[in-house]
């Protein structure tokens, strides 16, 4: 609702000229969380009733159209009907990003308050929302010590409090530390509970078995040479048959991680001595899970046809693939009540689908990964009524009660067959035990105990992004293709070392001392010259600007006098400047020296935040990448503007036809122009611009998922949508090179590119000036485009600058870091400023001609 | 020999088109070799048309363009020979004055030393050589229009058209720079064309006048020819300050002569002399109209013959000459230019007599002199 209200603000913004929109549009994006907050603020309520807000189990215009919806209202129901003065509702935060980005909308309303009460709590996010203080611990209502009945005997039974058999019904042993921590009193504090439960297994396409000649019931993999063995058997492109899928790109380190965990790497760690998390996943284990992957991948084998191959399946963007049935095996989630539920199975019926556990690893383990949805009470809720409903309602959608009320609605609406035979009895439908089959409920029983949650210390959201990058600089090296084991794994050793090191860094912020004691004598002088460099700029524009000292003979008196009205005018808006610019840029300017922390106390940490960014390879990484953006920038959205107008000014006729026609695409707002292109960039062959290019013969292009075209494919739709405004700026400008100029020129012997070099060129210099500095700002500033995009992928391709300052601050909730950024990339900005400055300085606001 | 010959010339803009305009009806003019030839005539005429025609800026619809020997009107305007002065000036406003003038020799590849010389030279002759290196923005009018002066000279054309060159400048620059181009042309001894619509300027320094009308040429001649012979009323009424007089009547001939009957309130009869009897005599059945300039009136007694009786509206003594503005008894407005200085009060009786031998006949009807 109120977050709609301001999206369609946003559109309205999208009229004005680009730079303009861009910078009120980073203005309303820094505001958003306020105003947000506002008209919450505004919504009065029922005394009696209590309404709260979750990201879970609300009412939602599209649940009725699939059955987790359905069961989800279900359990809404139920809960409206045992505390009819709660009301839960959904939280309208519907912006989608791409990849780690998905978490940014919920974070930012954290940062600004508006955030839902019950929010939806995963245990990778766990260890950073709990760390930020996001989480309100659920003291007060969980008694993991004592039991109901002995809390009963002992006469403190509470209704409202969950104890120990309650606790130990609903959480599994193995996600007990990600949904607890020890705090500094020694005592485990409770900041979520689980709701439901996934595990990943094999999915097994049967049909695709049987084509290959295998009995899929008896000859699925067992163990990892089995894997492999039977993924070549399928292995089959002249038959449009392909072994497994797997992750290559930046999914890679998430799909490997049941081979991890099977090889008993533990990824990352709590150090027992030190109580920091440290990661861990270049131990041996690893490093051979890494070796299998990357061979299943991309290694070197002949089929019985003689054929050389490599590797035995199809990367992550082949899901198409999967779905049509032609991917003998894939490695997805299965739910602990709807076994199927995952959409790339809900479809496929027990005589197609085979659900087997992930094969065992030469260590002799098959450990899986368990995904662990939860909820918990965000920090941001202060009352206590409203606490006290939020863990009602937290408490209850994952109790048995709620659990009948799912299985009853996946009963009625004729899942009964998929269902968890265990729930199944649980809930009194035992007659359809029987027809759930066996090796499904085998395989779930089986992965549920032998699984592990995804690492959830601090920060690691990062782990899944940095985990993939051995991997893919491995595909890259063509490691997989050396047939020398010791070579490859001796090399895979190195990846991991340096990955595990960068991400105890990064993710974890552990440094040896010595090395953090050098990069803070760096990091100071940098900081130093940055602030330096600024003192110098605003100095620099003091001068320019006071022009000289006409006033000060007239003494403060006369001074008042003379020019009382004119500072009355100019005070609101001065006000304005000073409290929505200035006072940010101050309080940001504290912050980059505090790691800072959204809920609760920031502490003061000099200058170690410039530290981390100075010596972080991402940082730099991204500097490259606006280093690029800002080139096709110029190339793209800069200079054809002035190459159209050049052209439409010589036009003798219809010319305004042709302004007409390129206008046009500027009548577009920004976010629907980023989102259409999103669209005709679609990879498939159904893609709108891969059927142009269809038409020309050449083939489908990967464009947003293409490391080498994704950057220049963020930036065409800025230049289809910045040509007509552009271009109509020098057209105006163009007409007040006077006549006779071109005719003198003529007379002089000027030709066409003469005469454009000579005449038209050096008029409307002060404004391509102005027009190539406006791009240059916004292209080093640009974040919010390639959100949409990109979201910084494929593997950084597009990671520029403004974004890897928005990570920083809304997925790694690093808001230190952040800003210490954002100075730097101001600190880079103020040559352009000054000479900007310059230009207006002497800009005198009339049309001046010779 | 570059002398420019218009044969037939004419131009249509928009073609066509509903707001298709003839702008030049077919002339005919020889320019000669070193001649400077100014055309004149209202706003409006199709001088500058005629003159961008010249130069190339628009294209001839119809007729023959030639410079020298050779046909123009399908050459480039850099490849015709000439050079323009523009009545704005049009100095490239980013270029340095001397890079103003240089700019057409390098765009020719004129060797440096050469361009060199050749702007020091212009800006010798035309005092410019401390504001070589200044921007036209820092330069007056007349410093600029110097400058674009340069800027032709530098090019050593055939010809010099000139569009209007002083008429953004004040009176005493305009003075100024009109002897400045006078002498230019002596010294350079190059083919001009000047259009004006300043009739002192037209006066001063054209070897020949072309007079224009409505697209077409009312008459080609020296200054002097052209003031004392008008072709026709509307020279006559073009070219002279204050205008000459027109007076509208028939030929009368009676025992005492032949008399000029004067139209109007009241009929006057001015008696006709030998010489223009002869003429009057023979256009006895057409529409006359009587032309005579304010200097050629002198006062006289109310019975002589030639007298027109008038009443003083307004008069403007000016020390040495004095300017009568009168109205005559026939409803004719008047001025007449008398030497001294003559006292007249508003309302006095006043009469004049036209100098006959110096009037001029004209068919009114046709406009033609007689
Ligand atoms: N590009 C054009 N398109 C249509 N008509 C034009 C164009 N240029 C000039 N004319 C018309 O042609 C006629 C002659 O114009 P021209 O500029 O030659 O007049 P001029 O004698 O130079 O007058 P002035 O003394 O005012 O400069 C004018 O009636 C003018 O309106
Ligand atoms: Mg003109």
């Amino acid at each position: 609702m109120s977050y709609e209200k301001v999206l369609h603000l946003f559109t309205k913004l999208n009229r004005m000229p680009s730079y303009m929109y861009i910078t009120v549009r980073c203005v309303c994006i820094l505001l958003l969380p306020f105003v947000v907050g506002v008209i919450s603020l505004v919504g009065s309520e029922d005394l009696s009733a209590i309404s709260i807000r979750t990201t879970d189990f609300a009412p939602s215009p599209d649940a009725v159209f699939s059955i987790q919806g359905k069961a989800e209202m279900a359990v809404y129901r139920a809960f409206r009907e045992k505390y009819p003065n709660i009301y839960p509702e959904g939280n309208s935060l519907s912006l989608t990003l791409e990849g780690p980005a998905g978490e940014a909308p919920l974070l930012m309303s954290i940062a600004g308050r508006t955030a839902p009460d019950v929010i939806h709590v995963n245990s990778r996010q766990s260890g950073s929302y709990i760390g930020r203080n996001f989480l309100v611990p659920l003291d007060e209502f969980i008694n993991a010590e004592i039991t109901k009945e002995a809390a009963i005997a002992a006469g403190i039974y509470d209704e409202n409090v969950m104890y120990r058999d309650e606790l130990e019904a609903r959480v599994r042993p193995q996600i007990w530390d990600a949904v607890s921590r020890i705090g500094d009193d020694g005592k485990r504090h409770f900041y979520f509970l689980p709701f439901s439960y996934f595990v990943r297994v094999m999915a097994c396409n049967k049909t695709v078995f049987q084509e290959a000649g295998l009995d899929p019931d008896v000859d699925y993999p067992k163990t990892w040479d089995e894997l492999a063995s039977v993924a070549q058997q399928i292995q089959s492109p002249e038959d449009d048959r392909y072994g497994i899928i797997l992750g290559k790109e930046g999914g890679a380190g998430w799909t490997s991680l049941p081979f991890f965990f099977s090889m008993g790497s533990k990824i990352v760690e709590r150090d027992e001595s030190s109580g920091q998390w440290v990661a861990r996943f270049n131990d041996e284990g690893a490093i051979r899970a890494a070796d299998f992957y990357t061979k299943l991948v991309d290694a070197p084998w002949t089929d019985e046809r003689g054929n050389q191959r490599f590797g035995v399946g199809l990367s992550d963007e082949a899901w198409p693939t999967w779905d049509r049935g032609r991917i003998g095996m894939a490695l997805l989630y299965i739910n602990d009540i709807l076994i199927n539920l995952d959409d790339r199975i809900s479809s496929m019926s027990p005589e197609e689908l085979g659900l087997v556990p992930i094969p065992v690893a030469p260590s002799g383990k098959s450990v899986t990964e368990l995904h662990v949805r939860g909820l918990g009470i965000c920090a941001t809720t202060e009352d206590p009524d409203r606490m006290d409903a939020a863990w009602k309602f937290l408490r209850f959608v994952g109790s048995p009660d709620a659990e009948g009320v799912i299985v009853r609605t996946y009963v009625e609406n004729g899942y009964a067959s998929y269902i968890n035979p265990e729930k199944l009895a649980q809930h009194g439908y035992s007659e359809y035990i029987h027809t759930v089959p066996k090796q499904w409920k085998d395989t779930l029983e089986f992965s549920l105990e032998n699984s592990l949650p995804e690492p959830f210390g601090e920060n690691c959201q990062v782990y899944i992004e940095r985990a993939s990058k051995p991997l893919q600089t491995a595909f890259s090296e063509g490691l997989p293709r050396i047939e020398d084991e010791a070579t490859r794994l001796s090399r895979l050793q190195e990846l991991y070392d340096s990955a595990v090191m960068e991400i105890n860094e990064k993710m974890l912020g552990q440094v040896p001392p010595d090395v953090m004691a050098f990069r803070r004598k760096v990091a100071l002088a940098v900081m130093l010259l940055v602030a330096l460099s600024f003192a110098f700029l605003f100095a620099y524009i003091w001068r320019l600007f006071s022009g000289g000292g006409a006033e000060t003979k007239m003494g403060f008196q006369g001074w008042l006098k003379k020019y009382w009205l004119a500072y009355a005018l100019l005070a609101p808006a001065l006000l304005a400047i000073l409290v929505f610019n200035y006072y940010p840029l101050v309080v940001g300017a504290r912050m980059a020296f505090l790691d800072y922390n959204v809920i609760g106390d920031s502490s003061f940490i000099g200058v170690d935040n410039f530290a981390a960014v100075l010596f972080d390879s991402v940082f730099w990484i991204s500097l490259l990448r606006t280093a690029e953006y800002v080139f096709w920038s110029i190339l793209l959205v800069f200079i054809p503007p002035i190459v159209l107008a050049l052209f439409l000014s010589e036009i003798p006729k219809a010319s305004v036809l042709f302004r007409v026609l390129y206008y046009l695409p500027a009548l577009v707002s920004g976010l629907i122009v980023m989102l259409m292109w999103k669209m005709f960039f679609d990879p498939s062959e159904a893609g709108a611009l891969n059927q142009v290019l269809a038409v020309l013969d050449v083939g489908p292009q990967k464009w947003l998922q293409d490391k080498s075209q994704a950057m220049v494919s963020i930036i065409i739709p800025l230049a289809w949508a910045g040509m007509g405004p552009g271009c109509l700026i020098y057209l105006a400008a163009l007409k007040t090179v006077p006549e006779d100029l071109y005719e003198a020129a003529a007379i002089d012997g000027s030709g066409f590119w003469s005469r454009i070099w000579h005449i038209t060129l050096p008029t409307i210099r002060p404004l391509v000036m102005i027009q190539l500095i406006f791009v240059l700002i916004g292209a080093f500033q640009s974040a919010d485009n390639v959100l949409v995009m990109t979201a910084g992928g494929p593997d950084l391709a597009t990671h520029v600058i403004g974004l890897e300052i928005f990570y920083g601050a809304y997925v790694y909730l690093r808001f230190g870091v952040a800003i210490a950024i954002a100075w730097i990339l101001g600190f880079f900005l103020i040559g352009l400023t000054m000479f900007q400055m310059k230009r207006i300085s002497r800009m005198s606001f009339t049309t001046a001609s010779s | 020999m570059s002398g420019v010959t218009l044969s037939n010339l004419s131009k249509t803009y928009n073609p066509g088109s509903k707001d298709s305009f003839h702008a030049v009806k077919g002339i005919d003019l020889e320019i000669r070799d070193k001649e400077f030839m100014v055309l004149v005539g209202p706003s409006g005429c199709g001088k500058s048309t005629t003159l961008r025609m010249i130069a190339g800026l628009e294209e001839v619809s119809s007729g023959d363009l030639r410079i020298g020997e050779r046909r123009m009107n399908d050459v480039l305007p850099k490849n015709r020979g000439i050079a323009m002065v523009f009545q704005n000036y049009a100095l490239y406003p980013h270029m340095s004055v001397a890079d103003n003038m240089a700019f057409g020799l390098k765009l020719r590849k004129t060797p440096k030393s050469e361009i060199q010389n050749r702007v020091q030279e212009a800006a010798d002759i035309l005092g410019l050589t401390e504001m070589l290196g200044r921007r036209p923005k820092a330069l007056s009018g007349g410093q600029r229009q110097r400058v674009a002066l340069g800027r032709a000279i530098v090019r050593k054309p055939d010809v010099f058209l000139f569009d209007e060159p002083l008429s953004n400048l004040d009176a005493k620059m305009r003075v100024q720079m009109r002897a400045e181009i006078a002498k230019l042309h002596a010294r350079l001894n190059a083919t001009m064309i000047y259009v004006t619509h300043d009739q002192t300027e037209a006066m001063t320094m054209g070897d020949r006048i072309c007079v224009m009308k409505d697209g077409k040429i009312m008459q080609v001649d020296e200054p002097i020819r052209i003031y004392q012979s008008p072709d026709n009323l509307f020279t006559a009424g073009f070219i002279g300050l204050p205008q000459m007089n027109f007076l509208k009547g028939v030929v009368e001939e009676d025992a005492t002569g032949v008399h000029f009957v004067i139209s109007g309130v009241q009929e006057l009869r001015v008696k006709l002399t030998d010489q223009l009897s002869g003429i009057a005599r023979s256009n006895r059945a057409v529409p006359l109209t009587l032309g005579i300039r304010p200097e050629h009136f002198a006062l006289c007694t109310e019975d002589d013959p030639a007298a027109i009786p008038a009443e003083v509206e307004v008069g403007e003594p000016l020390g040495a000459e004095s300017y009568i503005h009168l109205l005559s008894k026939s409803g004719d407005k008047l001025i007449v230019r008398l030497s001294g200085i003559i006292q007249s009060g508003v309302g006095q009786l006043l009469c004049v007599k036209p100098d006959l031998e110096n009037a001029h006949l004209f068919n009114s009807e046709t406009g033609q002199r007689l």
